[in-house]
């Protein structure tokens, strides 16, 4: 029936603007994937009625790690504008599972997974919202407030936010793992059919160049649209694919949408019957007109049904913020984020134990109850709770957040990879009489905003089986840092810091690869300032007395530069013994030579870039990178594969104690997972990644280079 | 202070114990060169001082300290940074033979006082729990900054003390032969 009626939108969408009817909507009802239909009508987007976000509100907010002041929108999930044919005729039917009320009738309305692929389109008001109409070709007229109401009690059968620890899965369990797919961004030049190539250097398909691995068990795909530069008549083409043994693909189905701004469309025959063979997906646009200059940006939200059989497939992530912020002004709305969204996570794992610390001016002497509404990505909400402060001459708040909602944070993570996005925190805070407060500053505790355990690859994981991919998993843990400087700096600045762990590389199976990356930047500025410093104490449950580790820079271009002393800081060590020889000699050994001693050779020593592991005990090591006073490499990451000794029967666990950049530290605890060094039999599998980290979708960047 | 100015020792003890408070706020760039050769140069100052500093003397420990500050920018310098201590030592025992009038007396001017002053720091090292160990061993880091003040001071500090001790002895050892 459904792909009855999207055959039949093929036909009708060039036909003559339709006029429509856009209502503003208050519904006690939660729009999700399920989004309202009206039994009955027929219009090019079957029995479906589209869904429009706009803001609740837009108030002034502060942005934390670009101190900027702005108008932040506040999106609700039950607020919305909907899209009805103007010649729909209200009816009163008994299969109704709520009533669309409007100034025109009254609207049966059914939830169910969209007619026409549509999920939601994003806007920024009505205005907005009605040009976007337009440009889909489409005769819009706003028609004033409606009402959804929903037949018995709305949120009956609904998920409630419940506590979640971000708990390692069990073994043999099953669970939902997010993901994303990513193409690049196109600049539509011309008419007709425009492919959408995936990013990265390989096609899924042997036979098919530009096609993007889906892979097993994916049981939801949507595809997200931003279109930036002009406008695009066009239709948005998803062909899917099996991936036959070799590599060879061959065609499953497509679906045709009609392209929209900021638009999430639903491709149904991605599901958990399809994807029982391994999958590929093919984007194109189908031009018919377009103004301006156009960019097309499409990504996509995956999820798939993962079973975590040997205890080394998932990893973890962790997001915080630190340090003090001085606001000074007026605020509605605090953002925290955006923090990456890195792929697969699994879900029921997300938590988050942000707290921070508000001062504002007394009002009339008076310490206000203040109200703070969480939302993740302005949209999703995560509790609204009061908090009295104390009166310290300021008014003191300590804000913390008791638990995540978890569906909020699935619903928006899900979004988030569509539009290969990030997750922020938005709150939305004013005094209980519903006034502004006026803050002076805040503080954010150096605690998680946002943690989940991540599924670390797109593959699947088979009894008895590995798969040569899993050799090589593209990124496992991660920690993501924002800070406010310890240094003092002439203007606010923002650290920005990531280390990252992948627990396999190329070939072999012991070593992990970390990666740090810091950089400051002071907004308004373009200029960043390189980490200068990392400290990370890494442990495990084996002795770390040969932990051993190389570094290297990784380059803007993504080639890799050892870290080494210049070549005459190196001669110089050498000269160095000869001289302190002669020293010793003549009676002058080691400190004797105080701070003339100390001084040149601490000054030799710390000119070049360095990366040292020292024992910290039988189980933990400390890895160090100091860049040298005298080097000026142009990059913020370096890499340094650790080689993990001995070898091993089951996984390892690696647990990063503490981690330190440029000054600013944690306690994230992070875990990771290396494979046992025996054990499996390996199956090779084709060696395409679309899993993202830095824009790096292909597996086959080594990070070995030059290094043993 | 005025006392202070009679002794030139002090003095320039003194200046390098305030130019290395400059460290605090010393910027993680190729001026850290700077910073060393202004180090050098000041406490073989001040060291030389305790015997007698003449001009040719600030000259020399000039041209000795330059080509540390210099090594940034003419990378082949950075052996300099090897070399420099024995060429500070070389001048000190040449200072100090000037002033003694012996080679022999000259050099263990020089070792007597370095000596000294590092059995000083040991047992000041003893006495604090280990805390100059642990300055040292910190050298010269982008956000740790204490440490290098407090070695200067602790070093120079003792240094003087020690010095000041060795030129005591002499003079009694010389009074008693002559």
């Amino acid at each position: 029936m459904a792909a009855a009626l999207v055959v039949l939108a093929l036909f009708v969408v060039s036909a003559a603007a339709q006029r429509v009817y856009v209502y503003e909507v208050e519904s006690d009802v939660e729009i999700t994937e399920d989004v309202p239909h009206v039994p009955g009508i027929t219009w090019q987007f079957g029995e479906q009625l589209l869904v429009v976000w706009v803001p609740r509100d837009v108030k002034p907010g502060v942005i934390l790690f670009t101190n900027e002041t702005v108008f932040i929108p506040l999106y609700d999930r039950k607020y919305f504008l909907l899209v009805i044919p103007a010649d729909a005729r209200p009816s009163q039917r008994a299969d109704a599972e709520a009533f669309l009320k409007t100034p025109d009738g009254t609207h049966p309305v059914a939830f169910r997974k969209p007619d026409a692929g549509i999920l939601h389109t994003t806007a920024h008001g009505i205005e907005d919202a009605l040009t976007t109409l337009k440009q889909i070709g489409l005769q819009p007229e706003y028609r004033g407030k409606a009402e959804l109401i929903a037949k018995g009690d709305p949120d009956a059968g609904r998920e409630t936010a419940a506590p979640t620890l971000p708990r390692r899965p069990s073994i043999n369990s099953t669970f939902d793992v997010y993901g994303g797919l990513y193409f690049r961004q196109t600049l539509i030049e011309r008419t007709g059919q425009v492919i959408i190539p995936v990013r990265g250097t390989q096609s899924a398909c042997i036979n098919l160049p530009y096609a993007a691995y889906v892979g097993y068990d994916a049981k939801s795909f949507v595809l997200g649209t931003l279109i930036i530069g002009g406008t695009v008549d066009a239709d948005l083409i998803v062909e899917v694919y099996k991936i036959e043994f070799g590599g060879n693909c061959t065609f499953l189905g497509s679906r045709r949408f009609v392209l929209a701004n900021r638009t999430i469309y639903l491709v149904d025959l991605i599901n958990s019957t399809t994807s029982v063979d391994e999958l590929a997906v093919f984007v194109m646009l189908d031009v018919r007109s377009f103004s301006g200059q156009p960019r097309v940006g499409v990504n996509a939200s995956l999820i798939y049904t993962r079973t975590y059989r040997y205890g080394f497939e998932v990893g973890e992530f962790a997001a915080r913020a630190a340090g003090g912020f001085v606001v000074h002004r007026e605020v509605r709305r605090i953002v925290i984020g955006p923090y990456v969204a890195y792929d697969g996570y699994v879900a029921q794992t997300a938590s988050s134990s942000l707290t921070l610390t508000l001062a504002t001016e007394p009002v009339n002497g008076v310490c206000k109850d203040l109200q703070v509404r969480f939302t993740i990505n302005s949209r999703s909400p995560s509790g609204t709770y009061t908090y009295s402060g104390r009166h310290l001459g300021l008014c003191i708040y300590d804000v913390y957040l008791p638990n995540i909602w978890e569906p909020s944070f699935q619903t928006e993570y899900f979004y988030a990879k569509a539009f290969g996005g990030g997750l922020a925190w938005v709150l939305d805070i004013e005094y209980t009489d519903g006034s502004t407060p006026y803050i002076v500053a805040m503080f954010l505790k150096n605690a998680d905003a946002f943690r989940y355990r991540r599924w670390a690859e797109q593959w699947k994981t088979r009894p008895g089986v590995i798969e040569r991919s899993w050799l090589f998993p593209f990124l496992s843990s991660a920690f993501e840092l924002y800070a406010t400087p310890t240094e003092p700096s002439p203007a606010p600045g923002i650290y920005h810091g990531l280390v990252t762990v992948r627990t396999n590389t190329v070939g072999q199976m012991f070593r992990a690869i970390l990666s740090i990356s810091g950089r400051y930047t002071h907004p308004g500025s373009d200029r960043a300032v390189y980490m200068k410093k990392a400290e990370i104490d890494i442990a495990m449950p084996l002795s770390v007395q040969t932990l051993d580790a190389v570094g290297a820079y990784l380059m803007p271009d993504y080639q890799l530069s050892s870290i080494a002393p210049p070549g005459w800081v190196r001669e110089a060590f050498d000269v160095k013994r000869v001289v302190d020889f002669i020293m010793t000699l003549a009676g002058v050994v080691g400190r004797v030579a105080g701070l003339l001693g100390f001084a040149t050779s601490e000054g030799l020593k710390s000119a070049g870039d360095s990366v040292m592991v020292q024992t910290l005990d039988y189980y933990t090591a400390r890895i160090t990178y100091r860049r040298g006073w005298y080097t000026n490499v142009t990059s913020d990451t370096i890499i340094i594969p650790l080689i993990i000794p001995y070898r091993r029967d089951s996984p390892t666990e690696l647990e990063i104690t503490r981690i330190c950049l440029d000054g600013i530290c944690a306690e994230p605890y992070l875990k990771a997972y290396v494979q046992p060094s025996t054990g499996y039999w390996t199956l090779v599998v084709a060696l395409v990644k679309n899993w993202m980290f830095r824009a790096q979708v292909d597996s086959m960047i080594a990070y070995e280079t030059s290094m043993r | 202070m005025r006392g202070m100015m009679r002794d030139q020792t002090a003095f320039f003890l003194l200046l390098v114990v305030v130019f290395s408070l400059l460290w605090f706020v010393w910027p993680w760039s190729w001026l850290v060169g700077v910073f060393i050769a202004g180090l050098v140069f000041l406490w073989s100052l001040f060291f030389v001082s305790c015997v007698g500093l003449g001009r040719g003397l600030v000259v020399v420990f000039g041209l000795v300290a330059a080509p540390l500050a210099l090594a940034p920018v003419v990378e082949p310098l950075f052996l300099w940074y090897a070399v420099a201590p024995l060429a500070v030592f070389v001048v000190l025992v040449y200072a100090a033979y000037r002033a003694y009038d012996s080679l022999l007396w000259g050099f263990l001017f020089v070792v007597g006082s370095l000596w000294l002053h590092v059995i000083i720091l040991a047992a000041v090292d003893l006495l604090t729990g280990g805390l100059l160990s642990q300055a040292f061993n910190i050298g010269f880091d982008v956000y740790v900054r204490w440490n290098v003040p407090l070695i200067t001071f602790m070093d120079t500090m003792s240094l003087y003390i020690s010095c000041k001790a060795v030129k005591l002895i002499f003079t009694y050892v010389k009074t008693r032969r002559g």
